[in-house]
């Protein structure tokens, strides 16, 4: 009787076995390891702006099943433009949305607001020490070490700082570079230029014709155009110094237009935001994995380390 | 630590196979073989068939990494080629103080300016003396100081390729810039006869190489790259990753290795890796696949052998257990016949004979001796019984002595006192006392002699005991023609004289009464004798084979185990008594004549 009990309860165990793994064998043969969607939001008119940042997280999606796509929106659109954006993503199905915002108060109030926190993130744009997740470069960091490079290498002794609008970025970088640069002597003032590009551009001309500065330190793009472009017409030994990170500035560094260039690495930013989605790690301060931006000029934006992140590569 | 003895595992195995049963012994054993077995094998298949597919995905890589070498081989040729034209064809064939190499150049750029970025002859000493397509050169730039220069002038005799770089030569006005390798070379410039040094530059589209290998990365299964011979990497699919520090790559270690595959471990992970030396540059591609991916899309085959084995087992254990039940099924019959015969049932024909040639002869040769023990013991049964008969017949054929002296005493004294007819009664019944005992040797007899028999006993005894009780016999007729064993009655009423009447008064009596009840004979001697005490009633029928001397009940014994080995268990002698009432001692006999009894019918009942 004991031996029959046996002998049944081996078959049995077999068969439960066999119905386990047969069961098994069909999840596994129906199951498709679906891709993890991340979409990238992005403000701008261009996206081949972001052409650096697309390469960087599609570089990033290749082991990790992951697939990207970018949308932008344009800056005319604002901050509802981007916060339509990003829901338009989500119902499309992305998991995941990285955000460069224009409006970073407005994009973080937004995502607290609908409590997607653990589906939107944001990369450059921002603060550093933000309630939201996110790659953003440090801004004190970067007018830290520029201050030092301009300290450091030219004698100027009167810098204007200036640009064509006003954000977090903006007003952390012209806070901390007049405070860095007043530590080290050189006298530095903030003006908020006009936010159309052909008015900066002719009232940089005339501030770099009166001579009143031996610096202008520009923050963002249309002031950095204006700023180069002004400098290339004059041809007056005035110092230009720009954070940027368009093709433009750094043909502008190239031509002489901008003495140097701070420039944020967007494809670092791109490859870490997808990074820190599929490896759930906080890469919001990344300065000790990889720099998120450089300091470049003439003499060294040849060079191994520089020519890769300033020249992307043709696709 | 204890050390493994094999030979004292293979005795406890032993052992504990004794208590279990034969079919799950064959079954287990049978299963554990045909397991391992199939283990074996599958694991041998697998195996081979894993690194067959390991193998051929290496050698598909190889192939791959073949075709690359070849289309980036014939690409760097075709380069070279352009240079050797340059040079031969027309920079070695002119005097540069009259002619222009600008026409030649531009024909060569236009033929190949998919390749191509840009054609160049520069002096010595950095001057620009041609470019196709025509640029300005670009201002503070000088030449000398660039890698492509200072490698030639290194090496004039040489070839020199560059890594990746971003072209810095000449102005661009549409804010694009062009990553190149370079292709450089010494050249002799010819002024007048004078033969000055130069370099020939030609800057290759580095978007070419990277193309050729984007194609072969879509592949999706692990990437290719390429590196220098100094391990510096010129095209990798992270390649800006890597730069930026984000991504390691083994490059400087994967440059080392001659042309083949290796399997090497970097950052944890195992991976094939194929290495393929491009001809005159010294580059080489590495093409790099996780051990992992080779083995990655068996996870479902894995898998799929797993339930095919399993299922394999179920059926190899499910034929098993039947097998095992069909073979060892007639062993468990033939075991419980034996376990019947053991528990004393000799019955052949339940000898169970069936199952395989050698479990029926065995069952057959047990059938033969369980006949042979049956026959021998109904014999040795029928002996003894016999045997038994005798001696229980021979006890009660015996006449007492007493019983005789004191009859014929008592027929002397009839005679002398001249009372013959009473002594001519008594000896009567005494001459037909003595022929019914011996009956002519027969035991059996009809129960009419029996109570002839009985009837003379008592006309004796009455004599003897002067009537002091009376008897009454009462047989039914029907009954008197049927059979008994002789002698039985007899010693009854001789107990109820000696025991009960014998003394008393003109008050004995003593009733034989015989009548059929149920198909069965019942005869009944009554006496109202004082009784017998219940303790001695419950041991008069007890076993008395060792016990001889009177008064000790062997008579009723006798009769009741004579009845018994004549007839069946539920015959016999029953003994009924109340003190100060009497005593009913009553036989019971199957009914059946002379005739059916010798017919055979006796033995049945």
């Amino acid at each position: 009787m004991k031996n029959k009990k046996i002998i049944i309860g081996f078959i049995v165990a077999i068969l439960c076995l066999l119905f386990i793994e047969t069961f098994i064998y069909l999840i596994y043969s129906r199951t498709q390891k679906e891709d993890t969607k991340i979409t990238f939001v992005v403000t701008g008119d261009n996206l081949d702006e972001w052409e650096n940042m697309k390469a960087g997280a599609e570089t990033a999606a290749i082991d990790k099943d992951v697939s990207v796509d970018f949308v932008n929106v344009p800056v005319d659109l604002g901050s509802e433009g981007e916060q339509e954006a990003v829901m338009r993503a989500i119902s499309d199905g992305a998991q995941y949305v990285v955000v460069a915002t224009g409006d970073y108060p407005g994009m973080v109030s937004f995502i607290n607001e609908k409590m997607l926190y653990n589906k939107v993130f944001l990369a450059k744009n921002g603060a550093l020490n933000a309630t939201v997740n996110g790659v953003i470069p440090d801004d004190n960091s970067i007018a830290t070490d520029f201050s030092r490079y301009i300290s450091f290498n030219y004698s100027c002794k009167n810098v204007l700082i200036v640009s064509s609008h006003e954000d977090v970025n903006v007003n952390t970088l012209k806070d901390s570079l007049i405070e860095n640069l007043s530590g080290k002597g050189i006298k530095a003032e903030y003006r908020l230029m006009s936010s159309d590009p052909s008015v900066i551009k002719k009232s940089l001309y005339n501030i770099e014709i009166l001579g009143n500065y031996d610096g202008i330190i520009t923050l963002d793009y249309y002031a950095m155009e204006g700023a180069a472009s002004a400098k290339l017409r004059i041809n007056r030994d005035i110092k230009v110094f720009s954070v940027d990170n368009s093709q433009e500035a750094v043909y502008y560094l190239d031509s002489q237009g901008i003495d140097a260039l701070a420039f944020k690495d967007d494809y670092s930013m791109g490859f870490l935001a997808v990074l820190q989605i599929t490896d759930k790690k906080d890469y919001g301060n990344m300065a000790s994995v990889a720099p998120l931006y450089y300091i470049a000029d003439r003499e060294n934006m040849y060079s191994d380390e520089l020519e890769k992140v300033l020249f992307p590569f043709v696709k | 630590m204890e050390r493994f003895d094999l030979r004292h595992y293979f005795h406890r195995v032993k052992r504990a196979s004794k208590r279990r049963s034969i079919q799950l012994i064959i079954s287990l054993s049978f299963t554990i073989v045909a397991i391992l077995s199939m283990s074996f094998m599958a694991f041998a298949f697998y195996t081979n068939y894993i690194n067959t597919a390991k193998q051929t995905a290496i050698d598909n890589n190889k192939q791959v990494v073949d075709q690359m070498s070849w289309n980036l081989n014939s690409y760097l040729r075709n380069m070279m080629g352009i240079s050797n034209s340059m040079y031969y064809s027309v920079i070695k064939n002119m005097d540069l103080t009259s002619d222009t190499m600008n026409k030649e150049m531009d024909i060569l750029y236009e033929a190949n300016k998919d390749s191509l970025i840009s054609i160049a002859c520069i002096s010595q000493d950095g001057a620009l003396i041609s470019a196709a397509p025509i640029a300005t050169r670009k201002s503070g730039v000088d030449f000398t100081e660039q890698d492509w220069f200072t490698n030639t002038e290194e090496k004039i005799e040489n070839f020199h390729f560059s890594t990746p770089h971003v072209q810095n030569m000449f102005e661009s006005s549409n804010y694009r810039y062009y990553w190149v390798v370079s292709l450089s070379r010494s050249v002799d410039l010819n002024f007048m006869g004078y033969t000055r040094r130069g370099i020939l530059l030609v800057d290759m589209n580095y978007s070419a190489i990277e193309q050729m290998f984007s194609r072969v990365n879509e592949r999706g299964a692990g990437y290719v790259y390429l590196v220098d011979s100094d391990g510096e990497i010129i095209y990798h699919p992270k390649q800006k990753a890597i730069y930026a520090g984000l991504v390691k790559e083994n490059n400087l270690v994967d440059v080392t290795y001659d042309d083949g595959d290796y399997i090497e471990t970097f950052e944890g992970d195992k991976r094939a890796v194929i290495v393929k030396t491009v001809g005159y540059t010294g580059w080489k591609i590495v093409s790099v696949v996780p051990v992992s991916e080779l083995t990655g899309e068996y996870n479902q085959l894995r898998l799929f052998m797993l339930v095919i084995i399993t299922f394999t087992i179920f059926l190899i254990v499910f034929g098993n257990v039947i097998i095992s039940k069909i073979v060892t099924d007639p062993i468990k019959r033939l075991e419980a016949s034996l376990k019947d015969i053991e528990e004393g049932a000799l019955d052949a024909e339940q000898v169970y004979i069936g199952g395989s040639h050698e479990i029926r002869h065995l069952g057959r040769t047990i059938k033969s001796l369980v006949v042979q023990m049956r026959n021998i013991m109904d014999e040795r049964v029928k002996e003894q019984k016999e045997k038994r008969k005798s001696e229980l017949n021979a006890l009660q054929a015996q006449i007492n002595p007493h019983f005789l002296y004191n009859t014929l005493d008592s027929i002397v004294w009839m005679i002398e006192t001249e009372k013959y007819p009473e002594a001519i009664s008594m000896i009567t019944s005494l001459a037909s006392l003595f022929r019914i005992s011996l009956s002519k040797g027969n035991n059996i007899i009809t129960i009419k002699d029996e109570i002839t028999h009985a009837k003379n006993y008592l006309a004796i005894q009455k004599v003897r005991y002067k009537n002091k009780f009376e008897a009454d016999i009462d047989i039914d007729p029907a009954i008197e023609d049927c059979i008994t064993i002789k002698l039985i009655i007899q010693p009854l009423i001789e107990n109820a004289i000696y025991h009960a009447v014998g003394d008393y008064d003109d008050e004995g009596v003593i009733d034989i009464v015989g009548y059929e009840k149920d198909g069965d004979i019942f005869i009944e001697v009554r006496d109202n004798g004082m009784g017998i005490p219940p303790e001695t009633l419950e041991n008069l029928l007890k076993d008395k084979s060792q016990s001889k001397g009177k008064g000790s009940g062997i008579g009723l014994w006798n009769i009741n185990q004579r009845i018994n080995l004549y007839f069946k268990e539920e015959y016999g002698l029953t003994l009924e008594s109340e003190l100060d009432v009497g005593t009913t001692a009553t036989i019971h006999l199957p009914k059946m004549t002379m005739e059916e009894y010798q017919g055979g019918e006796g033995r049945e009942k």
